[in-house]
């Protein structure tokens, strides 16, 4: 229905198609509800459930913008996304399990609830980082030494929205992604009396970090803006995705998820 | 100077580093795969002091380790450099104080970064100590400080799922008791940085309950007893898969508890061996005969003993950190949020 919006211009497609992802993320809050009350947890215990929390953070985000920004591209890709862990998740399907006593402490909350936020905050960042570059290059836009600034019209705003999603996106997203990284060593230190492993879900939790520390830094270098900090943008996501699928996946690791 | 000065206060600099910071930790994540039991042993030890002993001489999984640090030192010269220019630029041209935010995340990271020092150099991790109840056993590197395991509760779920679990423990400094605490899952018992942690429980033999004509002894492991005629018989050898040879010699076929006997040697010299597969077993060693009436058993707990000096300033550096981006978010001038349009 937005495709349609965008192409037709018609008011009532994009309505249409607010009030659908609405309905969706209603239906999908019951759903994680059903299933915390099944659990008897918030749902954050196994892959399947992290990537129903990890949809649905996304989808939240999604509306935060779409309602109080009236913004209506980013979308295009938080959803598809969103949507495409829903499927993955309905592949991995676990039943419910209460929490094992080692997980029963708001630090593990913490740091299971602030990471998926965080990773949905990255993901907004990306959809914003992908329709600025999809932008610049459709409006053949002039390289990326000269600012943007000096443009004018819709364009220009389109792109400084993207932009400005992106970083907020990112910056928000740093700080949740901090705190699960905080959480997550208290909780390691109370546990086991350690608050680092060498093993690769910590090794990769830590180059997000940093990566994104680097990204930020990047913001302020005027040359970098625009074209270069979208591309660093959508690296990040690549090694979120990496570090939540990738690693659990393909490498051995003490996370379950 | 001002040149040296200049490239270390840079952001470029900042942006060079985590680049390289991110990718040698990338290919350190492949080491660690490859190499999980290496890994694993370092958990349980001091960086600093594994990386002067194993690490040294195996430089293929401990490079990426050493260039991590190298890395993460001009990192916190970058961001020491870059906050005190930051922060004297701040005071000389008296910006509002709000301009101070980013260096208190700075700040923040140098000091958790410094408790991450402080515990890769100092401190130690002593892991798997089996300690039976009511029993003591001495703290490492403590002199004169021994704990003793007083009492273990545990709840189970139907399901079989431990629910709770309550370690009674007590601390005695020169025979003394300094402190009695419990232990809980996500709850260690700290006494003056040292954190002491229950791994695991359970129940182990430590010893038999014997009956010789109608007499009952208690006998740990390796201890001895005597009967009323004057006999005396002392606890020997334990053969967990018991067999004997063509020649009649024992031995054990593994290592696995299939079939335990235990040798008996009474003090004339004569030996024999008693099957501890259950109660009611017997042999006859001259006129007596040697029942097993039952086992001792006693409860006993896993504890990891560790001393970390670094984490209270990992706990402040990440305070300081989260509340310096909580400003950043929340107060800066231009507040984090989303333009609304128009």
């Amino acid at each position: 229905m937005v495709v349609l919006y965008h192409i037709k211009k018609i008011v009532v497609f994009e309505r249409i198609s607010r009030a659908a992802v609405l309905l969706g993320f209603l239906i999908h809050t019951i759903g994680l509800g059903l299933r915390s009350y099944e659990a008897g947890h918030a749902p954050m215990l196994s892959m399947y459930e992290t990537l129903l929390f990890y949809s649905w953070c996304t989808i939240l985000v999604t509306i935060i913008v779409l309602l109080r920004y009236n913004e209506c591209l980013t979308r295009l890709i938080t959803i598809p996304l969103a949507l495409a862990a829903i499927i993955f998740a309905q592949i991995n399907v676990t039943p419910a399990k209460p929490l094992t006593l080692i997980l029963k402490t708001r630090w593990f909350e913490m740091h299971v609830i602030a990471s998926f936020a965080a990773y949905a905050l990255f993901t907004l960042a990306f959809s914003a980082a992908v329709l600025y570059l999809t932008y610049e290059v459709y409006t053949r836009m002039p390289a990326p030494g000269r600012p943007y600034n000096n443009l004018e019209g819709e364009t220009l705003r389109h792109l400084r929205d993207f932009q400005d999603i992106a970083k907020r996106s990112t910056l928000w997203g740093f700080f949740l992604f901090s705190v699960a990284m905080f959480a997550g060593a208290v909780w390691a230190y109370l546990a086991w009396g350690i608050y680092w492993l060498w093993e690769p879900k910590v090794i990769w939790s830590f180059i997000i970090w940093f990566y994104y520390a680097g990204a930020m830094h990047a913001y302020y270098i005027k040359e970098w803006r625009g074209r270069g900090l979208a591309i660093a943008t959508i690296i990040g996501y690549i090694i979120v995705l990496f570090t939540y699928l990738g690693v659990s996946l393909l490498m051995k690791s003490s996370h379950s998820f | 100077m001002k040149a040296i000065w200049r490239f270390f206060s840079s952001t470029e600099l900042t942006i060079v580093l985590t680049i390289l910071i991110c990718l040698d930790a990338a290919w350190g994540s492949i080491i660690t795969v490859k190499n999980p039991a290496v890994f694993q042993a370092l958990d349980q030890s001091i960086l600093f002091k594994w990386l002067g002993s194993y690490g040294k001489t195996n430089l293929e999984v401990s490079l990426w380790i050493y260039l991590l640090i190298a890395l993460l030192s001009l990192f916190s010269l970058n961001t020491a450099v870059c906050t005190i220019d930051r922060v004297r630029a701040i005071i000389i041209n008296k910006r509002p104080w709000r301009s101070l935010y980013p260096q208190i995340v700075h700040i923040g990271f140098l000091i958790a970064l410094f408790g991450h020092l402080l515990g890769s150099a100092y401190g130690f991790r002593s892991p798997g100590h089996l300690i039976l109840k009511e029993e003591v056993m001495p703290v490492p590197y403590q002199e004169g400080l021994l704990l003793r395991l007083d009492d273990i509760e545990t709840d189970f779920s139907p399901l079989g799922e431990l629910e709770n679990l309550n370690t009674r423990v007590t601390l005695l400094k020169d025979g003394k008791e300094v402190l009695r605490e419990n232990i809980q899952i996500n709850a260690p018992l700290i006494y003056k940085g040292i954190a002491f942690y229950h791994v695991n429980q359970g129940k182990t033999t430590t010893g038999l309950i014997l009956k010789i004509h109608r007499e009952e002894f208690k006998v740990p492991f390796g201890g001895s007893f005597k009967t009323i005629d004057g006999n005396l018989f002392t606890l020997g050898r334990i053969m967990p898969d018991f067999a004997t040879d063509k020649m009649g010699i024992p031995f054990s076929r593994s290592k696995a508890y299939r079939n335990p006997y235990i040798e008996i040697i009474s003090s004339n010299g004569e030996n024999g061996w008693l099957s501890l597969i259950r109660p009611g077993t017997r042999i006859t060693l001259g006129d007596n005969v040697i029942e097993l009436q039952d086992y001792i058993m006693k409860v006993y707990a896993v504890m990891n003993i560790n001393k970390d000096p670094g984490i209270g300033f990992i706990i402040t550096g990440s305070s300081i950190l989260t509340v310096g981006m909580l400003l950043l978010l929340f107060l800066q001038g231009e507040r984090v949020e989303l333009i609304r349009r128009s």
